[in-house]
């Protein structure tokens, strides 16, 4: 060594780039990518989760380090704006839940489609919105396959008859529980055989309760079948009591079990709209705890509590 | 000023007792208290992102990198030239992408809450259960253990069936009358087995019968056998019977479940008809009960400042038990309560003049 500077001189490139990050080759999270890429950081301004991303769509991974800013986040994103009237606030639901969406391959003309297909059967575009807000995954989604599960639902075949619904009802139906537009033909065809079979139920009486609770169409058999059973047995219900407060079936078991049982330790359980002291099941097991509480009477949720302590 | 979620996490640790409902297995019970905590832990407040270090020149520095510790650094004449002739850069903190809360996702997660249980129950039970959080939770356990309090139980039975899993739900085995029987049949059948069960107590407590000190801890309650002879029924109870339905209160030791409900089974040989039990719910575990305000519902805890209460109730209750816990080998064990150090081995007075005189 003769002299400082060239020792200062093999330093220089080391120090000019002293705040250098070193980036893995091959990670499963896109923590390491963040700092470099402002495409990601753009998106957690928008309060994307990212963790969550990493845990339910890992195939996705690859493609959101690749972003651009410009040529493939910022046109869908104002897509989404003026053609579905979303919010900014609302971007992070919906990019968390598909992210696929951003996929630079997915080009926008597959979502322009899907919502002139939706305007074709004449929703309307605060309809539309609805749909996408709560149900994101169907900006991704095949046409074909929306259009069969909505001809299936108009023509709904249960075993030797076919359900005609009109066209004001299977919107409604669709409005009240969008995520039946993502279920295949015989998924709902083993639900509706499901009513007609264990529960007994006639045609016209099948059609009034996919009208009134539509959602029963995607529930778990076995539950379904164990809230029909106490339906009948502990709270004394005819079929068509049943339909009539068909949104019960939306509550879980055990709720249903801890409310009717402290009910009756009361002496208040009756459900039959002649008697005294009626109750209606669905102000019973529709709401919370303290709503419950405070339409029984009280302050409190103890007495609800020492009553399972006993159980 | 609400609670940080440090200061939270730090807190929880103890015992604490839990109600647990019928047809639940043990890990979803725990399943079920952890996501609460979880929950309540990480909407608190949590310690901020951290920052990273980055080297700036002197140009691209702006006014909040200006900490103190760079105005010296600029404002000193030796390095402010150095600074400036070679080009070299200041340390500054940097916002760090990294450690953001929607990259790195929760703070808390569920390795950082490590369970320990006392004596567990069935599947089809309920009833009280104890559960004790990270190391001060299994060392309490352990003291608490070993002092063999006894636990209540609340079972129900039935007259009329005899099965082989002694449950409704078993093999029938035969099916007798029960017009028979009467309340005080029952009565002298349970007292038998509890004089039973009482003697082989007392013959393996391996002290003199007849001293003061059988007498005291007869008192208190810890005449207790070291060796395991098998589930003593120490204490029986008829409370209800109505028809072929009856419900019996037991104390025991050394018991599980199932040996409840094969008693039952044998109470029911003793009456010349066949037992079944429907029932078992344990209504106390030593010193928590199903009544109390602190035992908590598995499915709804309701918060974690509850949880740190109930910790904190179980605490001053062991101190303040006249059963003896804290012995000063145990003060040492439990954390730093409302105890007074007592244990200061008192100076001589030789040892206080020297100090003073010199």
């Amino acid at each position: 060594m003769e002299n400082f500077d060239n020792f200062d001189r093999s330093l220089e490139h080391h120090f000019n780039n002293m705040g250098e990050k070193l980036i893995p080759k091959q990670s499963q999270s896109l923590a390491y990518y963040v700092d470099i890429s402002k495409s990601l950081q753009s998106l957690i301004t928008f309060g994307v989760k990212l963790h969550k991303i990493e845990k339910t769509h890992p195939e996705t991974l690859d493609m959101l380090t690749k972003l651009r800013v410009k040529e493939d986040l910022r046109p869908k994103l104002v897509f989404l704006h003026n053609e579905l009237g979303i919010k900014p606030d609302q971007f992070a639901d919906i990019i968390t839940k598909c992210p696929q969406y951003l996929n630079p391959e997915n080009e926008i003309y597959k979502t322009e489609e899907i919502v002139e297909y939706f305007t074709s059967k004449k929703f309307t575009k605060e309809q539309i919105t609805d749909i996408v807000l709560r149900l994101p995954t169907i900006l991704c989604y095949d046409v074909i396959k929306i259009d069969a599960t909505l001809g299936f639902l108009q023509n709904f075949q249960v075993s030797t008859k076919q359900l005609r619904f009109q066209a004001d009802q299977v919107r409604e139906m669709v409005m009240r529980s969008p995520s039946l537009l993502t279920q295949s033909p015989s998924a709902l065809h083993v639900n509706g055989q499901f009513l007609e079979r264990s529960f007994g139920l006639r045609f016209d009486e099948i059609k009034r309760m996919i009208t009134t609770y539509p959602r029963i169409l995607l529930l778990n058999t076995e539950d379904l079948e164990l809230k029909y059973m106490f339906m009948i047995r502990e709270l004394d219900f005819n079929n068509d009591e049943v339909i009539k407060f068909s949104l019960i079936f939306n509550a879980s078991l055990r709720l249903m079990e801890h409310r009717h049982g402290f009910l009756k330790s009361l002496g208040r359980a009756q459900y039959k709209t002649d008697q005294v002291g009626y109750l209606s099941p669905i102000e019973m097991f529709w709401c919370n705890e303290m709503e419950f509480m405070t339409k029984l009477g009280f302050h409190n949720r103890q007495p609800l509590d020492n009553y399972i302590k006993t159980l | 000023m609400s609670i940080t979620a440090p200061q939270a996490y730090r807190s929880l640790k103890g015992l604490f007792a839990v109600y647990k409902l019928p047809n639940q297995s043990h890990t979803s019970l725990i399943d079920q208290v952890t996501t609460q905590i979880l929950i309540g832990l990480n909407r608190l407040e949590q310690r901020p992102p951290k920052c990273m270090v980055a080297f700036k020149k002197l140009s691209n520095v702006t006014n909040e990198d200006f900490t103190w510790r760079v105005n010296q650094i600029v404002k000193d004449s030796t390095s402010s030239a150095l600074i400036s002739e070679n080009n070299l850069s200041i340390p500054t903190n940097v916002v760090d992408w990294f450690d953001h809360p929607l990259v790195q996702g929760p703070r808390y997660t569920k390795e950082d809450l490590v369970w320990y249980t006392g004596h567990a129950l069935d599947y089809e039970a309920s009833g009280v259960q104890i559960l004790g959080l990270q190391n001060d939770g299994e060392k309490m356990l352990g003291i608490v253990g070993k002092k063999k309090l006894g636990r209540t139980y609340e079972v129900k039975g039935r007259f009329g069936l005899a099965t082989t899993t002694y449950t409704q739900e078993g093999k029938v085995l035969e099916r007798t009358t029960w017009n028979h029987i009467k309340p005080q049949q029952i009565n002298k059948a349970l007292s038998l087995i509890q004089g039973a069960h009482r003697n082989a107590l007392y013959r393996a407590a391996e002290m003199d019968l007849s001293s003061n000190e059988a007498y005291t801890a007869a008192c208190k309650g810890t005449l207790k056998p070291r060796k395991f002879l098998g589930p003593l029924f120490l204490n029986i109870k008829l409370i209800e019977f109505s028809a072929p339905e009856f419900v019996i209160h037991i104390t025991c030791l050394d018991e599980s479940c199932q040996s409840l409900r094969a008693l039952v089974a044998n109470i029911g040989k003793r009456l010349y008809s066949g037992a079944v039990c429907t029932k078992v719910r344990r209504i106390s575990d030593g010193i928590f009960s199903w009544d109390d305000e602190h035992t908590l519902l598995s499915h709804k805890l309701g918060g974690v400042e509850r949880v740190i209460e109930a910790t904190r109730d179980s605490y001053s209750r062991l101190l303040n038990d006249p059963r003896d816990f804290t012995s000063k080998r145990n003060r040492k064990r439990f954390p730093a309560a409302d105890i007074p150090n007592k244990d200061r081995r008192e100076k001589s007075p030789l040892l206080i003049a020297a100090s003073e005189n010199l």
